[in-house]
């Protein structure tokens, strides 16, 4: 058992040594998006491996915990859609945030996303595939997020996931 | 009320402080011999030691003492102080004034006509015994807790025969004032009359009829527009009102009510005539919408200023007193019933005409109405009643504008106005002349030695108009006349009405004139003209505050002038590194060009136009290196055939070792093709491009597409591998194409060269692969 933990430690250290960067990600920041709309972000990952997990992280104004999302890879980017915001939401924030097949994370600053209805727009970056925002899956960050989402419609969300129920 | 330290003044004791005036101060006082309180009017200490200004106080305390008249405050005393300051005793009155009621009380509509009814009355009783008020405003009505006009503050009185009253200063307050008093004239008691029209149409409409932004606007529209007509809350006009306000504000004397008995009377009948009509607080409203109204050939006015007029003298209404009030066209009143927004035939809207001119735009207002048809009057073909008196106007206008706002500044600044606006500024400009009449009005000038303004006008002849042969010459005839010394006539030489010699003016007035020729010549920038002007004027009047103010003003306006100079110097050095710059954007040569622009920027860093230029050519510099490697090279490593684990190593029927005859006609069982695009070939950062991955089948068998992975290595980071995609078709048939995958991306700069790998794993775990390489 202690050999194979040997082996096993000795792989990892060696591996780590060849694959030792982290991921990289390239964001272009949603500024804005329209109200009563999915708003979508997406992002090149690159690593040195195999990028493994690449999640969006977002939040209402003023909620303290982050909600996330599996940002999946669609060939090019790993974009996520996020929840639409109920309508008094202004502000939208996230950050994306990447893991490699070595463990290594990495995440981007935290972005704001104007949802304004009175300062429109000029491009926002929303999702209407039907596909996609009738199949969204929510993870919580925070036991106190409780068993459902707040300051987003449930509307498309397929499934809330509530912290330590995975 | 503020303690004095007068105790006494003359016989009276002093009780308290009741206000200021623009003359002096006024107590409160109480005369013991009579018993009864008195108001004391004390002439201000600053201004005993002007003796003009002395005798005008007295002359107030004469001309009223003479008049016994309800409507006429009475006067007591005159008297004079231990330092010899003159002082009137009058009645004390409880109430306020018409100035302050109307702020803070608003009359009813009866109470409006009986107070303007009685202050005609008052006014008719001074007239007839020689004396004009020619300051008539709100501020000078009094009205008393019992309800009674009482005209007040003869200060500005003038004998109607005294021979002070044939010219002079123009006293009285602008927006109140009646044109020909503007114009300096004679006056007599239907300037008055025109002055209580003022105060009858505000009561009515909470407006007042010639509103201006300064004085000289002010000026103008008294002298050439006519105001808003006058239209009810539901729409409708009154016309026999609109008559008689008409009637009391015609610039022709000889048009307006020739005595203010009339005026009264007609108001009494008025009164009668909608007793069951009017609401106790109707406020008229006023139509003025130009937008609305029509243009110009709608004008029929007979008397020049666009409104139709019932007689030259006499009453409006005629005498009659009919019962019950008609908002219907009478016989012999002036104008129908008319609407909101419509103009009635035959009557004009404001401001519309003078001398059978239009004069649009000579206002602010008035600009839409230029939009909107009456500036093109002119071009259709309107013609002027009097052609050639076409100059008298420009030339008038443009003097009694200056001279007239002038001498009035003037005179308040001795004497401190109630109006707010005493500043000089430009007037509205008028409805541009044609270059005809520009023209006459510089032979006007030159004529009249005028060469200062001539040669200012004909430069901005020759500025619309450089070949203009008359104006050339004209111009060479002034620089011949400057040339030979002659003096530069200023506008006193002109102004109308010039003074017989028989009247020479006094000192104050010579002054007032030379402090209006030089704000004129302060208008056309010719400061060191304007510094001669007040350099007399100081010496004729030393203690008037008009001369440093002017000075002031000079100094602000040479360094105006000095700084728009600078401002233009500067303009023209960052216009030459402009185009400079924008000859280099041209020839793409884009880094040149934002050299220019820093340029330019150091002159003005926050030039918004600038850094947006600048930014361009940054922007282009972008594109210029994206378009540099727009050829994208592709390198297709072609497609890789992997067996499934355990399977055989290549397609059925090629397998190793030879080619089975049975089998040589059968096309192989695996034959996929993998295609990777990218479309279009072209790098452009920033731009979209398109992804597509697809496969021919080369068998004959139907292809089945499991799962896709597309492993993307841009210099040492990859993405994609281990992320398992699901192709769009999975059955590909025989000989057919099928795109399996699809995506978008957008090109940055580290995809500049790169490559992807496809990997398809086919049903049964075979493999098909391809790699393909850019730059």
């Amino acid at each position: 058992m202690a050999l194979k933990q040997l082996v096993a430690g000795t792989l990892l250290t060696f591996a780590a040594a060849a694959n030792a960067e982290e991921p990289a990600i390239d964001h272009q920041p949603v500024e804005c998006s329209s109200p009563e709309k999915n708003t979508r972000v997406c992002a090149y990952v690159l690593d040195d491996g195999e990028v493994k997990r690449v999640r969006a992280y977002f939040r209402a104004e003023k909620q303290e915990a982050f909600y996330w999302s599996d940002m999946t890879f669609d060939g090019i980017q790993f974009c996520a859609t996020l929840p639409v915001a109920k309508k008094h939401v202004a502000t939208l924030e996230y950050y994306i945030w990447a893991v490699d097949d070595e463990f290594q994370s990495v995440r981007t600053r935290s972005y704001p996303v104007s949802l304004s209805p009175t300062a429109p727009c000029a491009f926002p970056v929303i999702d209407e595939e039907p596909e996609r925002i009738g199949k969204l899956v929510v993870n919580a960050t925070s036991e106190k997020q409780g068993t459902a989402i707040e300051e987003f419609e449930e509307r498309g969300i397929i499934q809330f996931v509530p912290l330590g129920k995975k | 009320m503020s303690e004095t330290p007068l105790k006494t003044l003359g016989k009276y004791q002093i009780r308290q402080e009741l206000g200021k005036g623009a003359m002096g101060v006024v107590y409160l006082g109480f005369d013991p011999g009579l018993e009864r309180e008195v108001a004391l009017k004390v002439m201000a200490s600053a201004i005993v030691s002007d003796n003009e200004l002395k005798e005008r106080f007295e002359r107030e305390a004469k001309s009223v003492a003479r008049l016994q008249h309800p409507n006429i405050v009475t006067v007591y005393d005159l008297g004079y102080d231990a330092q010899g300051a003159p002082y009137i005793a009058m009645e004390y009155l409880k109430g306020q004034d018409l100035e302050h009621r109307i702020r803070r009380d608003p009359l009813t509509f009866r109470e409006k006509l009986d107070v303007v009814a009685q202050t005609c009355r008052g006014l008719a009783h001074a007239h007839k015994n020689g004396i004009v008020h020619r300051d008539i405003k709100p501020a000078n009505v009094f009205i008393t807790e019992g309800g009674e006009a009482k005209i007040m503050d003869f200060g500005v009185a003038r004998w109607q025969q005294s021979s002070h009253t044939q010219t002079g200063a123009v006293l009285g307050t602008a927006d109140y004032m009646s044109p020909e008093q503007i114009r300096g004239q004679k006056v007599d008691g239907r300037s008055d009359i025109f002055s209580v029209g003022v105060i009858l149409y505000r009561l009515l409409t909470n407006k007042k009829p010639f509103a201006g932004e300064n004085i000289q606007a002010v000026f103008f529209k008294v002298l050439n527009q006519e105001p808003p007509e006058l239209v009810l809350p539901d729409g409708n006009s009154m016309p026999e009102l609109q008559a008689i306000v008409d009637k009391a504000l015609s610039k022709n004397v000889d048009e307006r009510y020739a005595g203010a008995d009339d005026l009264a009377e007609d108001i009494r009948d008025l009164v009668t005539m909608y007793r069951d009509v009017l609401n106790e607080d109707t406020v008229f409203d006023t139509m003025f919408d130009p937008a609305a109204t029509g243009g110009a050939g709608e004008e029929t006015g007979s008397d020049g200023s666009g409104r139709k007029r019932t007689s030259n003298t006499g009453r409006v209404l005629g005498g009659t007193s009919p019962s019950g009030g008609s908002r219907t066209h009478r016989p012999g009143t002036a104008y129908p019933t008319t609407s909101t927004g419509k103009t009635a035939s035959g009557r004009t809207a404001p401001g519309r005409t003078v001398a059978g001119r239009t004069v649009a735009g000579s206002s602010t207002r008035m600009l839409p109405r230029a939009q909107t048809g009456v500036a093109q009057a002119g071009s259709v073909g309107i013609p002027y009643e009097e052609p050639s008196s076409a100059w008298k106007y420009v030339v008038a206008v443009a003097l009694f504008l200056g001279i007239g706002g002038g001498i009035y500044w003037f005179t308040q600044m001795r004497n401190p106005p109630d109006v707010a606006a005493t500043t000089i500024t430009n007037p509205p400009t008028p409805q541009a002349p044609t270059i005809e009449e520009r023209l006459a009005t510089v032979r006007r000038a030159l004529d009249g030695g005028l060469l200062a303004a001539a040669s200012n006008d004909v430069e901005q002849i020759l500025l619309t108009d450089p070949d203009n042969a008359e104006a050339l010459a004209l111009k060479a005839q002034i620089e011949a006349a400057q040339q030979k010394g002659h003096p530069v006539q200023t506008a006193q030489t002109t102004a109308p009405p010039t003074p017989s010699a028989s009247q020479k003016p006094s000192q104050t007035e010579q002054a007032s004139k030379l402090a209006v020729s030089a704000s004129m010549a302060m208008g056309r920038g010719s400061f060191d003209e304007a510094e001669a002007f007040i350099r007399q004027g100081r010496q004729l009047d030393p203690a008037n505050p008009a001369w440093q103010q002017l000075s002031q003003q000079i100094a602000e306006a040479r360094q105006n002038s000095a700084r728009a100079a600078e401002l233009q110097k500067r303009q023209a050095v960052i216009d030459g590194y402009v185009t400079q710059a924008a000859g280099h954007m041209k020839n793409r040569n884009y880094e040149a060009a934002i050299t220019e622009y820093d340029k330019a920027l150091q002159q003005d860093p926050n030039n918004v136009q600038l850094i947006t230029l600048r930014n361009s050519a940054q922007v282009a510099i972008e594109q210029q290196k994206a378009a540099s490697v727009a050829a994208l090279e592709i390198e297709d490593g072609g497609t890789q055939y992997v067996p499934p684990p355990g399977g055989p190593e290549g397609p059925k029927g090629f397998e190793s070792g030879g080619v089975k005859v049975q089998q040589a006609t059968k096309a192989p069982d695996n034959p996929g093709e993998l295609i990777v695009q990218i479309r279009p070939e072209t790098v452009q950062l920033g731009d979209p491009y398109d992804l597509l991955i697809r496969i021919h089948n080369q068998g004959n068998n139907v292809l089945g597409v499991k799962s896709i992975e597309l492993i993307s290595t841009f210099g040492s980071k990859t993405t994609g591998k281990g992320q398992i995609l699901t192709p769009l078709v999975q059955r590909i048939n025989a000989r057919d194409t099928s795109v399996i995958f699809q995506t978008r991306g957008t090109w940055s700069e580290d995809q500049k060269q790169g490559s992807i790998e496809a990997v398809v794993t086919l049903i049964g775990d075979a493999k098909l692969k391809k790699t393909i390489r850019w730059r």
